[in-house]
């Protein structure tokens, strides 16, 4: 019997951009969900928690999606799901953000700047979920 | 006492301007210190004058009767001291009865002067009575007066100085005051005070010096007065300005860094895609479409570019050139009506506007930038709203007529009740629809002062049109705010989710006075209508 598919959550306003993550990640063997706000991110991760997020970082507000990422940590649920910052503005954000909140570095797993490769992306999510969970 | 005197000084500073009648017994309290403190520099001086005195001339013995009023100057300034320290503490206390305390205080002051008069009196009668030519304090009384005390009081307090100087003067002339005591020991009396001739030309000096310097120094006081006004007026709106200023420039730091972001963004997945379909990752029947989606972004980032180029356009024009302009606001509502039309149409939504009778109404904003602040506001308007809707623009003039410079606070006149919740001397234009309205996670944003932005921020955009995936800037509304409040507009917002939303933009249509800010404090221009009243038609 085969492990159900790995879920990854998409959170970013940009519908294209859940069209690429799904054109690429989808061959792959994982199930692309979609979230164009924050609100309806946190509602697609309370129902079912995924395998992991890809979360961009300006959202409805700058900061929205880093907001995001701290609440997660506080959630017992959500704690341990690896997180992936796709943003156009992450690396300047990064270290202002994570001061502010008194942190060395943001509670996310990778920060992948766009534009990104389809290589690049399928590395990362790779290096956080086991290959054997992906190809059951 | 010197402690005393900093509370004091604090006090005042410190003092809401608008609360006159406690600012102003705070500033005569003030003035009574110095007064105390001058009053021992007199007993001070007049002690030590006496002890030269005895010491020079031994033999010329002033009567006791002298040292007693100075000495009983001496133990009213403590009673003064308590006194005044008594209300400043009533001042500082949360619960103090204001009203009493002012009252105390005005009678502290009109009780100290008169006093002091008396006082001054008993010394002339023992150094010479009319001859003493010290009789001159009176007038330097009469200047102390008119600055401690109200007009009508400090009248009263010269018409007392009156009377004791005449009674001194005609108990000594016809005898009632007797024996007459010489000015100093070493010089006898000339007589002067037993000639009538003497007596009535000094009664007539006295009396015009006193009312004199009561006219002169009561006319200057209430110059100073008026002027310390203006300066506090004019402080106050440097202060707002000060602010705004502040709050401008860190808006525009964070749409730096916003805009960047927002620029790349679409840049950064039309990248993507284009490696995505060079590596054949899209499948060849999906890459038409894909290519219609990347043309689709590349649009997105032009409209972008061309909305950032309006809002720079806007934000860095001269921020006055709203007083120097007029707009003709009917024509400019019918044309941008006439604009959106057809795409209105094509929805399958009816837009119409409605215009006062008198329809010649003009506001004092550039007429480009009312026309960009209306095609934005209609534009979203048609956007959020499916067709069958409506989507109207009405121009409400309702309060014109009662045109009226704002309070000396900033704060608006109380309004009676039906009376619009806009300022005075403004026109309303709104632009209501029937569509999706803003969520309510939205709207509290926007009700929030402290909120770290709200949809008027540009790149913002409301959670519900992000979750329907309706394409956006989220610059239109920024430059709505931005031409708004650079005329010194308002901005009302009225929205039920699923309903509709109503935009009120208010357009100032006189000059601002001399004492309002030139540059305005644009922290409260938004303001969300209440939830139970019906959505503007």
């Amino acid at each position: 019997m085969s492990a159900p598919r790995q879920r990854i959550l998409v959170i970013d306003d940009d519908p294209l951009l859940h069209e690429a993550v799904r054109l690429i990640l989808g061959p792959e063997g994982y199930e692309v969900q979609g979230a164009l706000t924050g609100p309806a991110g946190v509602e697609a991760m309370s129902a079912d928690p995924p395998s992991l997020v890809l979360l961009d970082i300006m959202l409805a507000t700058p900061s929205e999606g880093l907001d995001l990422a701290y609440e997660m940590r506080k959630n017992p649920r959500l704690r341990s799901v690896p997180v992936i910052v796709l943003s156009a503005v992450a690396r300047s954000l990064e270290f202002d953000f994570a001061r502010q909140m008194g942190d060395r570095r943001l509670p996310v797993e990778r920060i992948l700047e766009k534009p990104f490769t389809a290589q690049g992306l399928r590395d990362a999510v790779r290096s956080l979920l086991l290959p054997s969970e992906v190809h059951p | 006492m010197t402690q005393g005197s900093n509370a004091a000084v604090a006090f005042v500073r410190t003092e809401e301007i608008q609360n006159q009648p406690r600012s102003a017994a705070l500033v005569s309290l003030h003035q009574d210190h110095w007064f105390i403190r001058l009053r021992w520099a007199f007993v001070a001086v007049a002690l030590a004058f006496l002890g030269l005195e005895r010491f020079v001339t031994p033999s010329a013995v002033r009567p006791t009767p002298l040292v007693v009023p100075i000495l009983l100057l001496a133990i009213v300034n403590l009673v003064w001291m308590g006194i005044e320290d008594f209300l400043l503490r009533q001042f500082r206390r949360a619960d103090a009865d204001d009203s009493r305390t002012i009252r105390l205080t005005v009678m502290f002051s009109n009780a100290q002067v008169a006093v002091d008069l008396t006082l001054l009196t008993v010394i002339l009668r023992y150094t010479g009575g009319v001859e003493n030519p010290m009789a001159l304090f009176y007038l330097f009384h009469m200047s102390i007066g008119a600055l401690l005390l109200r007009p009508s009081h400090a009248i009263v307090q010269g018409l007392w100085a009156m009377v004791l100087y005449s009674g001194l003067a005609l108990g000594e002339y016809v005898g009632w005051i007797a024996p007459h005591r010489d000015f100093l020991p070493q010089f006898p009396s000339p007589g002067l005070y037993a000639r009538g001739e003497y007596i009535a030309a000094m009664l007539v000096v006295m009396a015009c010096g006193v009312f004199a310097t009561l006219y002169f120094t009561l006319h200057i006081t209430g110059r100073l007065m008026r002027r310390e006004q203006e300066l506090a007026r004019a402080h106050r709106a440097l202060t707002r300005s000060e602010a705004a200023i502040f709050d401008l420039q860190q808006r525009r730091a964070r749409l730096l860094q916003i805009a960047a972001h927002q620029l790349k963004g679409p840049l950064a997945c039309i990248d993507t895609l284009v490696s995505l379909i060079e590596e054949r990752i899209v499948p060849e029947e999906a890459v038409p479409h894909t290519y219609a989606r990347i043309r689709e972004r590349c649009r997105d980032g032009i409209q972008q570019v061309t909305e950032l180029l309006t809002l720079a356009r806007v934000q860095n024009a001269d921020p006055l050139r709203h007083r120097r302009a007029s707009a003709d606001v009917a024509r400019t509502v019918r044309e941008i009506c006439r604009q959106y039309l057809p795409l209105a149409a094509a929805k399958g939504i009816e837009l119409k506007h409605e215009l006062p009778e008198n329809a010649d109404v003009s506001a004092l904003i550039d007429p480009t930038d009312l026309a960009d602040c209306l095609g934005n506001l209609v534009d979203n308007a048609i956007k959020y709203t499916t067709g069958p809707g409506h989507v109207s623009v009405t121009v409400s003039t309702a309060s014109l007529g009662l045109a009226e410079p704002t309070s000396a606070a900033g704060a608006e006149p109380e309004r009676p009740d039906g009376e619009p919740p806009w300022p005075r001397g403004h026109v309303a234009i709104t632009v209501t629809d029937t569509g999706m309205g803003l969520d309510p996670g939205t709207l509290r944003e926007l009700a929030d002062a402290q909120a770290r932005s709200s949809i008027f921020d540009t790149f913002r955009r409301g959670n519900n049109a992000l979750a329907a995936g309706i394409s956006g800037t989220g610059i239109g509304l920024g430059i709505v705010r931005e031409a708004v409040e650079q005329c010194g507009g308002r901005i009302y917002v009225q929205s039920r989710q699923g309903q509709g939303s109503s935009f009120t933009v208010t357009i100032p249509t006189r000059a601002p006075g001399v004492d309002e800010p030139a540059i305005r404090d644009t922290r409260a221009s938004i303001t969300v209508l209440g939830q139970d009243q019906p959505l503007a038609a």
